[in-house]
């Protein structure tokens, strides 16, 4: 080889390798060529802002990384919510990043042509100049700032626009804006209308009750504002405090009738005639005599039948009634909350009136944002505007009546101009003449008011993800044009002098934003005072046949999160289903039609017809069926589409209707997540009877073993114990508490990057989930099913099983207590999660995808995992190790309270306590010693010492009486 | 070199060396079938491994609970497999069973690629194959070790170490054998069998260096026979599931090792005595000397499984109870049966003596161990499925990527000894003849 063909080889080669292995493109940690000077590369910024998964309006504040939004918590200077947030409300950042966001203005119904935006808003301006007031606005419930922009428009051009902003609610029942939510509580409004002449929504307050009844609200699910309630219920069950009773009436054991101490069956339909035999009851028995002004009142309202006659009308045996009502009578503060039909409203707030505690636990005063929803008439009026032709332009906003409204889509045939204004693809999108791509409400700038007093600030956690434009651009009329610039400028000049804060952009407003939350001034309350004109009761008979009970599921309600991955991902709470579609027999039912599990039934109601896979579910009273709302999309997404049932379509709204089931020859694969409904009596779940949980131990007597060096037992431990230094991090966990809402599920899975596997690994049992809330029923079959709940996640145990099997020491037990995972050490031999006795890691089967762009969601403290590689719960290591950052900076120690993973920090009802087990004084350490008859680890028998210490949960009788 | 010995008075050195190297010959096209069939089998798993590599590990049905599946079994399947050689070669060397003569040489071949084939399982079922050799301990920047406390790491040293002394026990033997392959052939063939003789030159040192030898690497390879196994049941054993937990597991596996090695080995050399028309050698005696051997771990195993409940019984540990109580009755029922059945009922069938001297019954049982000794495995395997936690309960089925690669194992070993015995002598030349009576002077005192 000559000395030139020598150089041009090598450096020939040297090229390559060099090009070879250098790296593929160029990644930017901040996406901006001059990045403003508060985004500091791993410090986050945090952004108010208001959740509008749901009507209730709680407090956000959304977690700013690198210009990214990724992470959302509850709000703690929010009156509503007080810093927690539901499952729901932990995915409302899937809005955000939702893969089926629209990404431009379309044209023409179906799949659309793409539009310009200046075409598109010549063609809305155009069409609402020429529409010679003939025009409307159907939106999800708004109250503040949206609804002023659409009065605005409305006005501008020249529709009937009444609609003056603020408080209190408005009636917006007559158009041209409609506030449209497909669940708005009419039952409830008018129920309230009958017994107290006051057609709202009441605040309720459960926080300092003594009794509740529950007639078919599910209000720790879906109902009203559930994060409110289930917060005031954990306070009323607290058994230092007010040590609540809580029974619950309905046709299905909900995941709130789970939660009491006991579900009584009744009959669809039949919840009036029960709550009415109580009134009559307690009546009947005088025990309550003279503690309401309106007795005399009451006393026509059940129609002149007697207890017995109306219990027997609900199915319910009148000893039952007797001794309800007698409980009831003897409590100081109940408050019965019901819903289903106005007449079973009318009896709760009777019995409430009888016993003296109406004035107490409910008040007028502020009625909740919902008050001003429309009605079912006035929709069945305003569709039939629609196809009569007398609507020439329709603007609807972020709801989906094509979906949920039946007769919505045929009269919409009849508008000759239908805008949708949405973030995301819905099946009103599809059917719409021009849809404007509009911010989510993480992007955008708005107010709104879940009750009169609270103003919740809407405003932008990060900037616009795409095409987007705020309402006020789209809006805006065509001479004087917003800009996404001014957008913030508009809504300053708006809610300044709005909410008392001077005008524009002001410092205070500016820290009313950092707050996200206005209070107005403290409205004395207004108690309720019962007028019951002319109203008698008459029980609806009992029908024989089967009645179809469709029930807002708790992750995707009336079906707005259906296309969130992780709300079809995480399991339904009680029957642990995911990413499907179902519909529950009871076992009893099942077998004398000899249907099995996973069948597929043909369900016929006299609106329409569906086929869905039967789940046998003990939880539902005699001729009852169920199914889920919120699933049967046509057009949701990616995730939404094609799943389930569409339940609005099968009962049009109505609480139930009759319906016949068929079986078909197919059998359904139903994933799920629940190996065995029941525990074996391997006491995973414990329960303690009430009034003995401060014994010292029952049953077998293994003692708590604290994982730290203080508490060694050289008779059980062949080791010596580790030393820690300065804390050992753990966990309390008080079953008494969890509702198994899965709140803290849907916080792991947004804060540790956790992949979404899908249906098909779910089945093959791969699931993800670093926190499961495990679900047992009784071991045998009764009348009464209960169920227990039980969040499993990494216990941490000091003597880990996992750690000594693995050969390379990918789980490692760190100074401070918590077993890592090292994923990089990780070659994924699998034996650690062979050898763990809780089974709570999990194996990356696959690498799996985030689709495009939620991958923007992923939390940069925290590493995605690859293929073939273990991970399992940390104990959110990233927030131990920040707080170290902070308590090393400020020359400190860590303080208690300073580190709290994500589902501590959500949890709604405070079950999850996070804390070091050597300082004495801790929360955890406290609750463990106060709380000594109720503390226990898992599989303690196995003596893995684990770092997280549950409380039993109690098993309260219903005073007085367990039968 | 006296009597008795086991084999047929005729038989005389010259014989012997025609039908043994008589069957290293060039092959004929059914052979080169044969092959092609087995290399494309081992094509085929390798296509599939590449494809578990590239996918992830989930292509296959192993999932939560049951995190090893099919890999697992046939990890501890063909290390079991392994383990008759070893006890054929060493152990009944040591004893001077002189039976052991006609079969320890293919015995001892099959120990080698079955173990071979063994570790590669613990390889596939890695999340992260690539990184493999972390499980090794190597000297490196950045000081980490394998953690030796890791049964998997036991197995790691365990299967490596008894891969390296059979090898070198199995290629001792065969040395002067290979020096009369040597002197047999011509050419090239001539020259490679010469240097893997290592010039063996038939002296009174050689032979003093090649039994002093043989007899060190049979001491050597005795406690592989008891340890290795007991190591791999203590993958299972020093974990705390239950139904493994368990202190049984040790003699448990080794014998259920002898087992499935002996039932082996006869399922290989009934074809290969025909094969190889070494009838003469490999008797009918021989055989019947094996399904004995066969006759005592039957009894063992069905002691063992008998055993495991009755501890789980005594225990009265509720997780214990239930495992076994499923095992009987529940999700397992169909793989449990299968093992009792094929492993400790149907070869008891051995206590006929015509039985045990009729080849199709011998090939038919064998090969029922063969499976039944694999589900054996895969019953140990989905015990997982219910562990501790209900909840966490799920079955666990294997996919087409897991019997393809199962396959390729099969094909893998079937290949290795398809090369092997148009290679090699499959039967021991030297100890066939030390068995025999020493020629008369002038009749022909061929190679050895």
């Amino acid at each position: 080889m000559k000395r030139r063909d020598f150089l041009k080889l090598a450096g020939i080669t040297g090229a390559m390798t060099a090009a070879g292995c250098g790296r593929e493109g160029t990644y930017h940690l901040i996406p901006f060529l001059h990045p403003p000077e508060d985004i500091v590369p791993g410090k986050a910024t945090w952004f108010a802002g208001t959740c509008r998964q749901c009507p209730a309006g709680c407090g956000v504040l959304g977690r700013n990384r690198e210009t990214r939004l990724v992470k959302l918590e509850g709000n703690p200077l929010h009156p509503v919510n007080k810093g927690k947030l539901c499952a729901r409300g932990q995915a409302g950042l899937q809005d955000l990043y939702s893969p089926d966001r629209l990404t431009r203005p379309t044209t023409g119904r179906g799949a659309g042509a793409p539009v310009s935006w200046g075409d598109a808003l010549a063609r809305l301006n155009d069409g609402a100049g020429r529409a010679a007031g003939k025009i409307a606005v159907l939106s999800r419930l708004e109250n503040g700032y949206a609804a002023d922009l659409f009065s605005g428009w409305l006005g501008r051009h020249g529709a009937f626009a009444d609609i003056v902003t603020g408080l209190p609610a408005h009636p917006r029942a007559t158009g041209p804006l409609y506030c449209y939510e497909p669940i708005h509580y009419e039952a409830v409004r008018e129920g309230h209308r009958l017994a107290f002449g006051v057609d709202a929504i009441p605040t309720y307050n459960l926080s300092r009750c003594d009794f509740i009844l529950s007639a078919g609200a599910d209000f720790l699910e879906t109902w009203i504002s559930p994060v409110e309630f289930a917060r005031q219920f954990a306070a009323a069950r607290d058994p230092k405090k007010k040590n609540a009773r809580f029974v619950y009436a309905g046709p299905r054991m909900s995941l709130t009738a789970a939660n009491a101490d006991r579900w009584v069956p009744v009959s669809a339909g039949g919840e009036a005639s029960f709550l009415f035999a109580i009134v009559a009851a307690l009546l009947e028995s005088g025990a309550v005599a003279g503690r309401s002004a309106g007795e005399a009142k009451v006393a026509a309202a059940p129609g002149g039948r007697s207890a017995e006659q109306l219990a027997e009308a609900a199915k319910v045996e009148p000893g039952l009634v007797r001794s309800l009502a007698a409980r009831i009578a003897r409590a100081r503060r109940p408050i019965v909350l019901a819903d289903g039909s106005a007449d079973a409203v009318v009896a709760a707030d009777l019995i409430m009136e009888l016993c003296g505690s109406a004035g107490k636990v409910m008040h007028f005063g502020l009625p909740h944002a919902l008050s001003a929803a429309a009605r079912d008439a006035d929709l069945a009026a305003f569709v039939a505007r629609m196809a009569a032709g007398e609507i020439k332009v329709l603007l609807v906003h972020k709801t989906n009546p094509v979906y949920s409204l039946p007769g919505f889509a045929e009269a919409l045939a009849k508008v000759p101009l239908v805008v949708a204004l949405d973030s995301i693809e819905t099946e009103t999108t599809a059917a719409a003449d021009l849809v404007l791509p509009i911010h989510t409400d993480y992007e955008t700038w708005g107010t709104y008011s879940p009750r009169p007093g609270v103003v919740s600030l809407v405003q932008p956690g990060m900037g616009p993800l795409g095409v987007s434009r705020p309402l006020e651009a789209v809006l805006a009329a065509p001479d004087a044009p917003v800009t996404k610039d001014e957008a913030h400028l508009r809504f300053a000049e708006y809610a300044a002098p709005k909410l008392g804060l001077g005008t524009g952009y002001t410092a205070e407003l500016r820290g009313r934003l950092a707050d996200g939350v206005v209070r107005g001034p403290r409205v004395a309350k207004t108690p309720p005072i019962v007028t019951l004109a002319g109203y008698s009761f008459a029980p609806a008979r009992p029908k024989d046949e089967i009645v179809l009970l469709a029930y807002p599921q708790i992750h995707r309600f009336d079906g707005r999160d259906a296309n969130k991955n992780w709300m079809m991902e995480i399991p339904d709470p009680l029957t642990n289903i995911t990413w499907d579609g179902w519909v529950e027999v009871h076992p009893d039912a099942a077998e004398a039609r000899g249907i099995a599990d996973g069948d597929v039934l043909t369900i016929a109601t006299p609106h329409g017809e569906a086929k869905l896979a039967a789940h046998l579910y003990p939880g539902l009273a005699q001729g009852t069926i169920a199914v889920p709302m919120g699933l049967g999309h046509a057009n949701y997404g990616r995730y939404g589409t094609g799943v389930g049932a569409n339940t609005w379509a099968l009962t049009r709204g109505a609480a139930y209707v009759a319906a016949t089931i068929a079986g078909t020859m197919e059998k359904a694969r139903v994933a799920h997540t629940d190996g065995s409904k029941v525990q074996h009596h391997r006491e995973i779940a414990r329960t303690v009877e009430e009034g003995r949980e401060h014994e010292a131990v029952h049953g077998p007597a293994i003692p708590l073993r604290i994982p730290t060096e203080r508490y060694p037992d050289p008779a059980r431990d062949i080791y010596p114990p580790h030393t820690h230094d300065g804390y050992r991090w753990g966990m309390v966990v008080d079953l008494d508490r969890c509702t198994g809402c899965s709140a803290c599920v849907a916080a792991c899975y947004a804060e540790n990057n956790i992949a979404v596997v899908g249906k098909e690994r779910i089945l093959q049992g791969r699931e993800l989930s670093w926190l499961h809330i495990e679900r047992y029923f009784d071991e045998e079959a009764t009348e009464r099913p209960r169920v227990l709940f039980i969040p499993m996640m990494c216990q941490h145990c000091d003597a880990a099983p996992c750690e000594p099997v693995c050969p390379v020491f990918a789980p490692h037990h760190d100074r401070e207590g918590v077993n890592n995972q090292v994923y990089n050490r990780c070659v994924g031999t699998r034996y650690c999660s062979q050898n763990c006795p809780y089974k709570v890691r999990r194996f990356n089967w696959f690498t799996y995808r985030f689709e495009a762009p939620l991958e923007m969601q992923l939390n940069p403290d925290v590493t995605v995992r690859n293929k073939g590689v273990m991970e399992k719960c940390s104990f959110c290591i990233q927030r131990i190790k920040a707080a170290h950052q902070v308590a090393k900076v400020e020359g400190r120690t860590i303080r208690d309270g300073e580190v709290v993973p994500a589902c501590v920090q959500t949890c709604p009802t405070g079950a999850l306590h996070f804390g070091s087990y050597l300082d004495e004084r801790s929360r955890i350490m406290r609750l463990v010693k106060d709380e000594k008859g109720r503390a226990y680890q898992v599989l303690d028998e196995l003596n893995t010492k684990p770092g997280v210490i549950y409380l039993k949960k109690i098993l309260r009788g219903e005073g007085g009486h367990t039968a | 070199m006296t009597a008795p010995s086991a084999l047929p008075e005729r038989l005389t050195y010259e014989r012997v060396q025609r039908l043994i190297l008589g069957n290293i010959k060039t092959p004929d096209l059914s052979y080169y079938l044969v092959l092609l069939f087995l290399v494309a089998g081992v094509v085929m798993g390798i296509a599939f491994e590449i494809r578990q590599i590239l996918v992830g590990v989930g292509v296959a049905g192993i999932n939560h609970p049951v995190g090893w599946g099919t890999y697992l079994v046939n990890f501890v399947f063909w290390v079991g497999i392994g383990h008759a050689g070893t006890l054929i070669s060493a152990i009944l060397y040591l004893f001077r069973a002189k039976f052991r003569t006609a079969v320890a040489r293919s015995a001892e071949a099959m120990t080698v690629f079955a173990v071979m084939t063994a570790g590669l399982f613990p390889l596939l079922h890695m999340g992260r194959v690539w990184i493999f050799y972390w499980l090794l301990p190597y000297p490196n920047q950045r000081y980490l070790w394998p953690n030796f406390v890791s049964p998997l790491l036991f197995d790691v040293v365990a299967v490596s170490t008894y891969l390296t002394v059979s090898l070198m026990f199995w290629y001792t033997g065969l040395i002067p054998d290979l020096a009369a392959c040597r002197d047999a052939t011509a050419g090239l063939k001539k020259k490679l069998y010469g240097i893997f003789a290592l010039g063996w030159r038939n002296d009174q040192r050689n032979w003093r260096h090649y039994t002093r030898a043989y007899l060190f690497f049979a001491a050597m390879a005795t406690p592989l026979v008891i340890s290795v196994h007991s190591v791999v049941s203590w993958d299972f054993a020093l974990s705390i599931v239950p139904g493994w937990h368990s202190t049984i597991f040790p003699p448990y596996f080794v014998a259920g090792a002898i087992h499935s090695g002996f039932a082996m080995v006869i399922t290989l050399l009934i074809p290969l005595r025909h094969y190889q028309k070494l009838e003469s050698i490999i008797t009918l005696d021989v055989m019947e000397k094996m399904a004995k051997v066969l006759l005592l771990t039957t009894m063992i195993m069905g002691y063992s499984y008998a055993f495991e409940f009755v501890i789980a019984w005594i225990s009265q540990n509720p997780f214990e109870v239930a495992a076994f109580r499923y095992r009987a009755s529940g999700y397992g029922t169909v793989p449990f049966w299968i093992m009792v059945v094929c492993n400790a009922i149907v070869p008891m069938v051995f206590f006929f003596r015509n039985a045990r001297r009729s080849l199709p019954w011998l090939m038919g049982i064998s090969i029922l161990i063969n499976v039944g000794m694999w589900y054996e495995r895969y019953v140990i395997m989905i015990t997982q499925s219910r562990d501790f936690i209900p909840y966490a309960w799920g079955d666990y089925f294997p996919t087409i990527n897991e019997a393809m690669i199962m396959i390729g194992s099969f094909c893998w070993f079937f290949m290795w000894f398809w090369l092997f015995i148009r290679f090699l002598p499959t039967v021991s030349l030297v100890e066939v003849k030390e068995q025999l009576p020493a020629p008369r002077k002038g009749a022909g005192h061929a190679a050895q």
